[in-house]
């Protein structure tokens, strides 16, 4: 009588260690997703301010091309990127001249493993000074 | 000195499993909760940015119209009364000048960008200069 009942007792705790290793490996990949998640969610805030900060010193800069060599930025033909560990930003850039002054435009994109996060366009015009008068 | 037996019962392992995977499921949820919460409001601020970003370089792109407008119609005038005639005649349609000032929106999901700028004075190298430059944000839209 009490080894039957010690048998049952073994194979409820094998059961119940069982069903604890099933819920820890499922409950282990949903720490795992929330922690990726919330790594991802710090790296789009940062890129995002980041982002949001390079625009306006673009915008203000004379020479944006050597600003974004001080601030770190490598140069791969039109795009200027700079690794920050959990995010790269990647800046295009390109002039354009208009009948009156000159355009600057392109995009701010951030991209974190491989997905991106968002992209912000970037345009800023300079007036020509060499255009007194107007064009004829 | 006496020792206490501690029994463990049938069904004790079985209660404690209950009780533990209720807890750790309810901690997971929350987690999960929490973090999609966070990527949402991140996506969102994100799409906010790009709106402003681009409404900001939609208005420059229309600055860069406007000037060469000003250039030709300071080129065609005699006077600065000639030259701002002209230049109100033949104003974009999404624009208004009043007392030299130029005004229009930019607009894109619910997002205005009011801007404004002054028209100098015939002759001047500069042939604007930024009054406004401001955000709104229209009534009714997603971003309220």
């Amino acid at each position: 009588m009490r080894r039957g009942r010690n048998n049952a007792l073994l194979l409820e705790l094998l059961v119940v260690v069982l069903y604890f290793v099933l819920l820890a490996a499922v409950l282990i990949q949903i720490f795992a997703a929330g922690y990726s998640q919330s790594q991802m969610a710090d790296a789009m805030g940062e890129a995002l301010s980041e982002g949001q900060e390079l625009e306006e010193q673009l915008y203000k800069a004379d020479e944006p091309e050597r600003l974004l060599e001080q601030l770190g930025y490598a140069r791969a033909g039109e795009i200027w990127s700079r690794d920050d560990g959990s995010y790269m930003l990647q800046v295009e850039l390109g002039w354009s001249d208009t009948e009156c002054g000159r355009l600057l435009s392109g995009t701010i994109e951030a991209i974190y493993d491989e997905t991106r996060l968002f992209e912000l366009p970037f345009a800023r015009y300079v007036p020509g000074v060499a255009m007194k008068g107007g064009v004829r | 000195m006496m020792r206490r037996r501690i029994s463990f019962g049938s069904g004790t392992a079985f209660l404690l499993l209950v009780v533990v995977a209720l807890s750790m499921s309810l901690l997971g949820m929350l987690t999960l909760m929490s973090t999609r919460s966070d990527i949402a409001l991140q996506r969102r601020s994100a799409q906010m940015s790009e709106g402003v970003y681009d409404l900001f370089a939609r208005a420059e792109s229309t600055t860069a119209q406007l000037d060469i407008y000003l250039a030709t119609c300071a080129a065609r005038a005699q006077s600065e009364e000639e030259y701002l005639e002209r230049v109100e005649d033949g104003l974009d349609a999404r624009m208004t000048m009043q007392d030299g000032l130029i005004r229009w929106s930019e607009e894109r999901d619910g997002q205005r960008l009011n801007c404004a700028v002054e028209i100098a004075p015939w002759g001047e190298t500069e042939r604007f200069h930024w009054r406004e430059h401001r955000t709104v944000l229209q009534s009714g839209s997603d971003w309220e």
